[in-house]
C-alpha cells in the first residue's frame, strides 16, 4: 500500500506539475538613447498582478505560467512597451524616453481639432478630473479659480441662482458680456429671465441662467477661448468668448464599459452676520396691557427693528403668548422671559443633502462608438422645505457607414424642477432681509415652526398689536418657506446630427443640423394670511435656437516645408423666443387655489414674442512652415435680421501667428528648454442687437374699463443702427522646461470695443427718456499668467502646482456726445450703478465722506457729513484674481485643493445700512453704546476733534443718508475644494468583473480669509447680467462635504 | 478631379442657396409681433389721462408731497417727507412720468396736424389737458422745459422756460382751444373719460382753469391777471358740481384710485391735527367724510396726528389712536379732482374783494360735492357769517381744497392762510441748513435727469430763478 501511495503522490505531483507548467524568464533593460541600464522598471505579465522590478544593473528575472503571453514593461517618463513572450527564456528590452506630446492636440472654434502649437492665440484647457473634484452641480462654478482671465462670480448658497462668468473684462456696455456655451458643437442657450428688480438687489427671485443644465458629469474637457482671434470664426455670438466643452464618448473597446458614479454631499451655511444680542425688538421701554386685572408687559410686536428694551430675563407677553391666548391654546395669557438667543439665526437652516449618481454605458469596436448616460440628482437646500432634482440623460454614438462617410448623433434630454428656493433682495419674501437688515433679535425659530394656528391662520412674530394679529410687514419665515414659495421646471433638449464625408484624403465634406429648445415655467404664490395680498403667477419661456451648418475643410503640403490648411462654411441661426405671462390681482377668490383664473379682479395677462436670424459665411486658411511658424487667417460675414435692412451686413477678420522657436535647430541642444512659442494675433469682432429696436411700434397697456390704452414707447428706436465693433490685439509666450516639469503660459491682450448700441437717457422733457444709438468706447486690457510646476515626480509620487494670474484694466473711454454718465440701474435705496466716462465699468455712486483738508472726516452735530452730490465709491470688477491648486498623488491616493482669490472691487451693502440702522447687528450694541453713546471718530466743521456722542440709532440715520459708510471691498482668499480620493489599484480586481474603482471625499467653499466683509459673503450675484456692485438680502453663503464612489465595470 | 470639381460646386451652390440667400425673410422676422406700429387717438387719449390721473394724485406725488406740505394729512412712520424732505426718487420718477404721459396728448396734435381730416375737438381737448398739467408741472418745480419740449428727436436739449411766460402762454393756449372747440363738428372725442366727450363741458373746464391760472398769478401781475379774469365770460365757466373736472377710477385692480391700492398694505398716512382742529373749531360735517373715528372706526370720536412728528415719536404711537382718511377718500372709485365748482366760487369771492356774495354758495357747494346732506349743510352754513373776513375765505378754501395736494400746497404758498405750524418734531436735517423753522417749502428740487442730460439750459434757469432749493420762491409765489 505504501508504494502505491507513493506512486500516487508522484503522479499527482507531476501531474500537478504538468497543469502548472512554468519557465522563468530573465533579461536586462536599457535605454534607447544611451544604452545605460535602466533600474526601477516594473515587469508584468500583461493581464495577471504577477510581475518583479528591475535591479540596479537593469536585470530582471520573473517566473511565468506557459500561459503568459505578452510582459508589460513600464516606467515614468518612458514610453510603455509590450514584448510578446513566444516561449523565449531571455527579452532583453530597450524603451524609448516618452516624448511628451507637450502641447498636444486642442479642440478649437467650430469643432477644429488643431494641434496647440500652431495657435497664435490662448486657449486654456480644464479636465473632467478637475471638474469632478470641485463637486459642483452648476459647470460654470468649477471654472472658478482655473484659468487665468475667468471669473466666475456666484452666491454660493443660491439654491439654483446665477453664476456670472466673464473672459478679460466688460465689453458691452447694455448687451451681452457672457461668453458663449458650445456643447459638442452646439451652441447653447444661456439667457437669463431674471427681472430688473431682481438684479438690482430690490427683491424678486434669483431663477439662473441656462448654463447651468450642463451635466458636469458628462464632460471630459472644458476649453476656454478667450479673445476675438480665438472666437472669429463664432462670429457675433463669441465675441465674449467661447466656452467649449467636449463631452465624454464612446472608444473601441472589447465588450461595454458601465460606469457608475455616486455622490452624496451635506451642505450647511456658512458665514453668517455678527448680530448684537443684547437688545430685544422695539423702539423704547415694554408697552403694558391689564388682562382680567393684571397687568402685563408687551413687546412692540409690529417694530421691525430691535432698540427694545435689554435683555435681563424679564417676564414679557411675547407673540407666540398672544396666539397662544387667543386660540384658546393656553387659557390664561402667559409670558416668556425677555432673554438673548445667540445663533438663533442660524438654526433656521438645515443641512442640505444632495445625492448625485450617474451611470453611463459606452463601446464600441472600429466602426461604431456609443455611450449612453444618466444622472440622477436630488437635493434638498439649507433652506427648510427647499428641493431641486435634475434628471440628465445623454446619448452619443458615430458610425463609420463606409470608410469614408461617418454619421453622428448627439441627443439630450434634461428635466429639471426646483422648489421654495429663497428669495433675494429687498423683497418681503427674502429671508435675510428680515433676519438681519430688519428684525427682533430675540427671535427663537423653534418658536416658529408651527407656523399656523388652529383657525388656520399665521403665527407671526410681526403682528400689528396686542389685538390685531395680522403681519405688519414680516411673514414667519417657515410660512414663507412652505406656504408662499417660487418654483420652477424647465425640460430641455439639446444636441446634433451630423455627417462626415472624406471626398479624398485631403478633402472633408461635413454638415450638421444643431439645436436647442426647453420650456421653463416659473410659478410664485401667496396665500392668505401673508402680509401682501394673496396672489398666484405663472411665467413661461419658450425659447429655441436652431443652427444649420455646411463645412468644406482642406489639408495639403504645398512643399515639403509648407503645408496649408483651410475651411470654408455657411451657417444659418434662429432664433425664437416666446413668454406667456398671468397672474391674479386684487387676490385669490377661494383662498388656497393657486390658479391664475382664481382671482379677484380680471388677471392681468402679458404674452411675448421674438424672433432674429443671422446667416454666415466664413472661411479659414492656415499655413505652416516645417512646423516651426504658422499664420492663420479668418474672414467672416453676418448678415442679422436685427438689424436695419439695407445695413445688416458685417464683416470681421483676424490674423494669427506663432512662432515655436524651440524647434529651430541652432535651440535643439538646449535640453532644459522643452518648448517655446511666441504668438500675435489681431481680429475684429461684431455684436448685433435684439430685434425689434430699428422702428417705431406703440406699447400697450391693460385696458381702463373696458377702454382700451396705447402710448408712445419711452424709448426712441433708431433705424440706422450698426453693430457693436470689438477690435483686439493679443501677444503671448508659452514656456516649458524640463519636459514639462516648469511651464509658463503668458498673454496680454488690448481691445476697444466701439459702436456700442446703447438705450442713451434722454432728457425727459423731450417726451421720451430714452433713445437707441450707436456711440460709446470701451476698453479693455490686460495680462494673463498660467503657470505649473511639478517639484516632484517619480514612480509613486508626484506633486504638481498650477498657478494662475490675471488682471484686467477696463476703461470706459467714451459714452455719446453730451453723456458722461450712462446709469445701468438704481439700487432699492440711494445708489446708482452706471457706466462713466473715464472709469471703469459699472461704478457705485452715492454720497461719501466730507473731509477736510488735512484729510480728517468732517462730523456735524455728531453724525458724519455727507458730500451732497453723489461721488464715485468703486465698482464690482476685481483689480487682478487669482488661483492657486495643488495636487499630489500617491500610487492610488489623490490629494488636492484650489485656493480662489480675489483682490479689489467695492459692493454698496444693504445689509450693513439697514441691520445698523434697525439695531441688528453686532456694532450697534457693543461696549454699552445704547445707555452712554458713541463717538465718531472726525472733526467738527470749525476744526477741533470731535466730541459730540451719539446714541447709535442715530449712527444708524446717519448709514441711511451717507452711502459711503455702506461701502465694502469684495477682496477675500476662498479655499474652493479640496479633495481627496483613493483609486484601488487595478491588481485587486482580477477576479471580480470590476476594472476600477474610486472613493473620494471633497469640501467646498470651506473657508474664507482675508476679507474686509463683517457680515457676508463679498462674492455675491442676483443674476448673470450686468448690473453687479449692489447687495442687500442676499443668501447666505453655503460650505459642502461631500463622499464619492465611481465604479469602472 | 472633375468629380471633386462637381462636388465642391454643388457644396457652393447648396451653400449659398440653402442658407444664406434668403434675407428677404428678415423683414418679417424683425417686425414686431407685440405691438401695433400704427397710432389710435382713442387709445392714446385714455392712456395719457390714466396716466396722468395716476402720476398726479398717487402716494407719492400727492400723498408725500402735497397732502403733506399743505398739512391735510400727516404720516404715520418714516415721517420725513413731512418734515420736508424732498426724496429724490419722487422727482427723478415723476418728472419723467409727467412728460412721457404728455407726449402721448402731444402725438394726438401731431398726427392730426398731418391728417387729411383733423378732428379738431380731440385736439383742442389734448391742448386742454397738456395746459392743466404743465401747470401742475411749473407749480412743483417752477421753470421748466415748455415751449421746446415735447419735440423727440428734434429737440434733445429743450430750454427752461421762465414761470412767467409759462403762465402767459397757458392762458393763451386755453384761451385758443376753447375758442376753436366745436359741438357741431362731425367727429366725436373718443377716449375720454373726464366728459365722455362732451365739448361744451370742456369749454368750460378750460375757462375756470383759466380763473385759477389768473387768481394764483395776481399778486405778481395784477395787470395782466385783471384782463384776463375780465375777459371770461360768467356763463363760460362752472355752472354747478355737474360741470365738475373729475376723473372716476374704476372699482377692481388695475383700475382703482392708486390711493385705494396703496392702503392696503401700508398705513402711511393719517388725517393731520392741522385740519381735525381746523374742522372741529367750525363743526364741521365734513369732518366725519375726510377723517374715519379712531381705534379703528368703533368710536364716534375723530383725533388728529401731530404733524411732523420724528420717525420715532411716530412709531411709538399706535395708528389705532389717530384719525385714518376716510373711507369716502380711499375707496376705490375715488377719483381724481382736476376742479370744482366751489373753487369758481371761491376766486369770484376773491376778486370781488371777500364782500361775501360767492362765499356760502362756495362753501355750499362744497358740501354737495363731498356729499353732505341738504339739512347738515343748511345748519353749517347757518354758523358761518355772512361778511367773511379774508382770513375766513382763505380757510374754508383750503379747507374745500382737500384731496387736492398741489392745489392746497398752492393755495398756502400764495395766501399763508391758514397759518401753518412749523413740524412738531423739527424740520428735516439736510434741508435745515439752509431752512428755517418758519418756512414752508416753496417747490422740489430738479431731477438729476436733468442734471445728467440738459445741463446747460438747467443752469441759466437756476440763474435766472435762483438755487435749486426747496426754499426757492416760484415767480407767482410774492411773500
Amino acid at each position: 500500500m505504501r508504494k502505491f501511495t507513493i506512486l500516487l503522490a508522484l503522479l499527482a505531483f507531476l501531474g500537478v506539475q504538468a497543469v502548472q507548467a512554468q519557465q522563468t524568464i530573465t533579461g536586462t533593460v536599457t535605454s534607447a538613447e544611451d544604452g545605460s541600464p535602466v533600474p526601477g522598471v516594473q515587469v508584468v505579465v500583461k493581464g495577471t498582478t504577477q510581475g518583479t522590478t528591475t535591479d540596479l544593473d537593469g536585470n530582471y528575472e520573473i517566473t511565468v505560467e506557459d500561459e503568459a503571453e505578452t510582459l508589460v514593461f513600464k516606467f515614468v517618463g518612458m514610453v510603455t512597451k509590450e514584448v510578446p513572450i513566444a516561449n523565449k527564456t531571455v527579452i532583453n528590452v530597450t524603451m524609448e524616453p516618452e516624448v511628451k506630446d507637450i502641447e498636444g492636440v486642442v479642440v478649437t472654434a467650430l469643432g477644429v481639432s488643431r494641434e496647440k502649437k500652431s495657435l497664435g492665440y490662448a486657449v486654456q484647457e480644464v479636465s473632467s478630473e478637475d471638474i469632478e473634484k470641485t463637486n459642483q452641480t452648476n459647470v460654470i462654478n468649477s471654472l472658478s479659480g482655473k484659468a487665468a482671465g475667468v471669473n466666475v462670480s456666484t452666491s454660493t448658497g443660491s439654491f439654483g441662482g446665477s453664476s456670472r462668468i466673464l473672459l478679460r473684462g466688460v465689453h458691452s456696455i447694455d448687451g451681452n458680456n457672457n461668453p458663449l456655451f458650445v456643447v459638442d458643437g452646439v451652441p447653447m442657450n444661456n439667457q437669463n429671465f431674471n427681472s430688473y428688480t431682481t438684479e438690482r438687489g430690490a427683491g424678486g427671485v434669483d431663477w439662473g441662467n441656462a448654463a447651468l443644465d450642463i451635466n458636469p458629469s458628462d464632460i471630459k474637457t472644458v476649453s476656454v477661448l478667450k479673445g476675438p482671434s480665438a472666437t472669429a470664426l463664432y462670429g457675433s455670438r463669441g465675441a465674449n468668448g467661447v466656452i467649449m466643452i467636449e463631452t465624454k464618448r464612446g472608444e473601441e473597446q472589447e465588450g461595454i464599459g458601465v460606469t457608475w458614479s455616486s455622490n452624496v454631499t451635506f451642505s450647511e451655511v456658512g458665514k453668517l452676520p455678527e448680530y448684537q444680542n443684547k437688545y430685544g425688538g422695539g423702539n423704547g421701554p415694554f408697552g403694558t396691557v391689564t388682562v382680567d386685572g393684571e397687568e402685563y408687559r408687551t413687546a412692540y410686536y409690529a417694530m421691525d427693528q430691535s432698540w427694545g428694551p435689554r435683555f435681563e430675563g424679564q417676564e414679557v407677553v411675547q407673540w407666540n403668548n398672544v396666539y397662544d391666548w387667543e386660540q384658546g391654546i393656553t387659557e390664561n395669557l402667559q409670558t416668556r422671559p425677555w432673554e438673548a438667543n445667540e445663533g438663533n439665526i442660524r438654526n433656521f437652516f438645515e443641512t442640505g443633502l444632495s445625492l448625485k449618481n450617474n451611470i453611463a454605458f459606452s463601446g464600441g469596436d472600429e466602426n461604431h462608438t456609443f455611450r449612453l448616460s444618466y444622472t440622477n440628482t436630488n437635493r434638498t437646500g439649507v433652506f427648510p422645505n427647499s428641493g431641486l432634482q435634475k434628471n440628465n440623460i445623454s446619448f452619443n454614438g458615430s458610425s463609420n457607414l463606409t470608410d469614408d462617410f461617418e454619421v453622428h448623433a448627439n441627443i439630450n434630454y434634461l428635466n429639471y424642477h426646483n422648489k421654495a428656493r429663497p428669495a433675494t433682495g429687498y423683497s418681503d419674501y427674502s429671508h435675510m432681509q428680515k433676519f438681519t437688515q430688519w428684525g427682533q433679535r430675540q427671535f427663537d425659530f423653534g418658536l416658529m415652526k408651527n407656523y399656523l394656528n388652529p383657525d388656520g391662520t399665521q403665527r407671526t412674530w410681526n403682528r400689528k398689536s396686542f389685538t390685531d394679529p395680522a403681519p405688519k410687514y414680516a411673514d414667519n419665515p417657515y410660512f414663507i418657506q412652505h406656504e408662499a414659495y417660487p418654483e420652477q421646471w424647465r425640460e430641455r433638449v439639446y444636441g446634433k446630427i451630423g455627417f462626415n464625408y472624406s471626398i479624398t484624403d485631403k478633402l472633408k465634406f461635413t454638415g450638421n443640423v444643431k439645436k436647442d429648445f426647453y420650456t421653463d415655467t416659473r410659478e410664485n404664490r401667496i396665500p392668505e394670511g401673508s402680509v401682501n395680498i394673496s396672489e398666484f403667477e405663472r411665467d413661461i419661456y419658450e425659447v429655441t435656437e436652431d443652427n444649420y451648418e455646411l463645412q468644406l475643410r482642406y489639408n495639403t503640403d504645398l512643399s515639403e516645408q509648407i503645408s496649408m490648411n483651410g475651411l470654408v462654411g455657411a451657417n444659418r441661426y434662429d432664433y425664437s423666443y416666446k413668454n406667456n405671462y398671468a397672474a391674479t390681482q386684487g387676490g385669490l377668490s377661494v383662498p388656497g387655489l393657486f390658479a391664475t383664473d382664481n382671482a379677484k379682479s380680471t388677471p392681468t395677462t402679458s404674452d411675448a414674442m421674438r424672433e432674429k436670424r443671422i446667416n454666415s459665411l466664413y472661411g479659414r486658411l492656415g499655413f505652416s512652415y516645417k512646423s516651426l511658424v504658422f499664420l492663420d487667417m479668418t474672414l467672416r460675414n453676418d448678415w442679422s435680421s436685427a438689424l436695419p435692412e439695407g445695413n445688416n451686413s458685417y464683416m470681421y477678420p483676424s490674423v494669427t501667428g506663432s512662432f515655436v522657436f524651440s524647434d529651430l535647430d541652432a535651440l535643439q541642444d538646449y535640453e532644459w528648454l522643452s518648448f517655446a512659442k511666441i504668438r500675435g494675433s489681431w481680429a475684429q469682432v461684431g455684436n448685433d442687437t435684439d430685434p425689434y429696436q430699428t422702428s417705431l411700434t406703440y406699447a400697450t397697456y391693460d385696458s381702463f374699463d373696458g377702454s382700451p390704452r396705447i402710448s408712445i414707447p419711452n424709448t426712441l428706436n433708431n433705424p440706422e443702427l450698426k453693430p457693436e465693433t470689438t477690435e483686439s490685439i493679443e501677444g503671448g509666450l508659452n514656456l516649458v522646461f524640463f519636459n514639462d516639469r516648469l511651464g509658463f503660459d503668458f498673454t496680454y491682450y488690448t481691445e476697444s470695443s466701439y459702436d456700442q448700441i446703447l438705450t442713451l437717457p434722454v432728457t425727459a422733457s423731450s417726451g421720451y427718456s430714452s433713445k437707441i444709438v450707436n456711440a460709446g468706447e470701451i476698453e479693455n486690457s490686460g495680462i494673463e499668467i498660467m503657470m505649473n510646476v511639478t517639484p516632484i515626480e517619480s514612480n509613486d509620487f508626484s506633486w504638481d502646482i498650477n498657478v494662475n494670474w490675471s488682471q484686467n484694466d477696463n476703461q470706459v473711454v467714451e459714452l455719446a456726445e453730451g453723456i458722461t454718465n450712462y446709469q445701468l440701474a438704481s439700487g432699492p435705496f440711494n445708489v446708482t450703478v452706471s457706466a462713466a466716462e473715464g472709469e471703469p465699468y459699472g461704478v457705485i455712486s452715492g454720497s461719501g465722506y466730507q473731509y477736510d483738508d488735512n484729510g480728517n472726516k468732517i462730523v456735524a452735530g455728531g453724525m458724519y457729513a455727507g458730500t451732497d452730490a453723489p461721488i464715485n465709491l468703486g465698482t464690482y470688477l476685481p483689480d487682478w484674481t487669482g488661483g492657486l491648486t495643488n495636487s499630489f498623488n500617491y500610487k492610488g491616493l489623490d490629494f488636492s485643493f484650489t485656493i480662489d482669490v480675489r483682490s479689489g472691487g467695492s459692493l454698496f451693502s444693504t445689509t450693513k445700512m439697514w441691520g445698523t440702522y434697525s439695531g441688528m447687528l453686532e456694532e450697534t450694541a457693543e461696549n454699552n453704546i445704547r445707555e452712554y453713546g458713541m463717538v465718531l471718530e472726525g472733526v467738527k466743521p470749525d476744526g477741533s476733534p470731535n466730541d459730540v456722542a451719539i446714541h447709535p440709532q442715530i449712527k444708524g440715520l446717519n448709514h441711511y443718508f451717507l452711502d459711503e459708510m455702506n461701502i465694502i471691498e469684495t477682496d477675500y482668499f476662498k479655499l474652493r475644494s479640496v479633495n481627496l480620493s483613493y483609486t484601488l489599484p487595478a491588481n485587486m480586481f482580477n477576479s471580480v468583473p470590476i476594472q476600477g474603482l474610486t472613493v473620494g471625499i471633497t469640501g467646498r467653499n470651506l473657508f474664507m480669509w482675508g476679507t474686509d466683509s463683517k457680515h457676508f459673503d463679498p462674492e455675491h450675484t442676483t443674476t448673470s447680467g450686468n448690473i453687479q456692485g449692489i447687495e442687500g438680502g442676499g443668501v447666505p453663503p453655503t460650505r459642502a462635504y461631500g463622499f464619492k464612489l465611481d465604479v469602472k465595470l | 478631379m472633375k468629380g471633386i470639381n462637381k462636388i465642391l460646386t454643388g457644396f457652393t451652390v447648396l451653400a449659398v442657396l440653402l442658407l444664406v440667400g434668403c434675407t428677404k425673410d428678415f423683414e418679417d422676422i424683425n417686425s414686431n409681433p407685440n405691438q401695433p406700429t400704427k397710432a389710435n387717438n382713442t387709445y392714446l387719449m385714455t392712456n395719457a389721462q390714466f396716466q396722468l390721473m395716476d402720476v398726479y394724485w398717487d402716494e407719492w406725488f400727492n400723498g408725500r408731497c402735497g397732502m403733506l406740505w399743505s398739512q391735510y394729512w400727516a404720516q404715520n412712520e418714516y415721517t420725513e417727507e413731512s418734515r420736508y424732505r424732498a426724496r429724490p426718487t419722487t422727482d427723478d420718477n415723476y418728472w419723467m412720468e409727467y412728460y412721457r404721459a404728455l407726449n402721448d396728448l402731444q402725438e394726438i396734435i401731431r398726427t392730426n396736424k398731418n391728417a387729411d381730416n383733423p378732428n379738431t375737438n380731440e385736439v383742442q381737448v389734448a391742448r386742454i389737458l397738456k395746459a392743466y398739467f404743465f401747470q401742475v408741472m411749473t407749480d412743483t418745480w417752477g421753470d421748466i422745459p415748455y415751449s421746446e419740449a415735447l419735440q423727440g428727436n428734434d429737440n434733445l436739449q429743450p430750454k427752461f422756460d421762465s414761470q412767467e411766460s409759462i403762465y402767459t402762454s397757458l392762458n393763451q393756449e386755453l384761451k385758443d382751444a376753447q375758442s376753436k372747440l366745436d359741438p357741431e363738428a362731425t367727429q366725436d372725442v373718443k377716449g375720454d373719460m373726464i366728459y365722455g366727450g362732451k365739448v361744451n363741458k370742456w369749454k368750460k373746464f378750460a375757462n375756470s382753469l383759466r380763473l385759477r391760472i389768473a387768481t394764483r398769478m395776481k399778486d405778481k401781475a395784477p395787470g395782466k391777471a385783471q384782463t384776463i379774469y375780465d375777459n371770461i365770460a360768467d356763463g363760460d365757466v362752472f355752472q354747478s358740481n355737474d360741470d365738475n373736472a373729475t376723473f372716476v377710477w374704476g372699482t377692481a385692480v388695475p383700475n382703482n384710485n392708486p390711493l385705494n391700492e396703496d392702503q392696503k398694505t401700508r398705513t402711511d398716512f393719517s388725517v393731520s391735527n392741522t385740519m381735525v382742529n381746523t374742522l372741529k373749531d367750525y363743526n364741521d360735517p365734513r369732518l366725519s367724510v375726510y377723517a374715519a373715528p379712531i381705534n379703528d372706526e368703533s368710536s364716534d370720536e375723530y383725533v388728529g396726528m401731530t404733524y411732523g412728528l420724528r420717525n420715532s415719536q411716530a412709531a411709538a404711537m399706535s395708528n389705532d389712536n389717530v384719525s385714518q382718511p376716510g373711507w369716502e377718500v380711499y375707496r376705490p372709485d375715488a377719483p381724481t379732482i382736476l376742479m370744482t365748482y366751489d373753487e369758481v366760487l371761491f376766486i369770484k369771492e376773491e376778486w370781488n374783494n371777500f364782500d361775501g356774495s360767492y362765499y356760502k354758495d362756495a362753501v355750499k357747494n362744497n358740501l354737495k360735492f363731498w356729499g353732505v346732506p341738504a339739512d347738515e349743510r343748511a345748519a353749517y352754513l347757518n354758523t358761518l357769517p355772512d361778511a367773511p373776513t379774508q382770513d375766513e375765505v382763505y380757510t374754508q378754501k383750503w379747507i374745500a381744497l382737500y384731496m387736492q395736494g398741489l392745489q392746497g400746497w398752492s393755495h398756502i404758498r400764495r395766501t399763508n392762510t391758514p397759518d401753518l405750524d412749523p413740524p412738531a418734531g423739527g424740520i428735516y436735517e439736510s434741508v435745515a441748513t439752509y431752512m428755517t423753522e418758519k418756512d414752508v417749502p416753496t417747490r422740489r428740487p430738479y431731477s438729476q435727469n436733468i442734471y445728467d442730460l440738459n445741463r446747460a439750459n438747467l443752469d441759466e434757469a437756476l440763474n435766472r430763478q435762483g438755487p435749486d432749493q426747496i426754499n426757492t420762491q416760484l415767480w407767482w409765489d410774492v411773500q
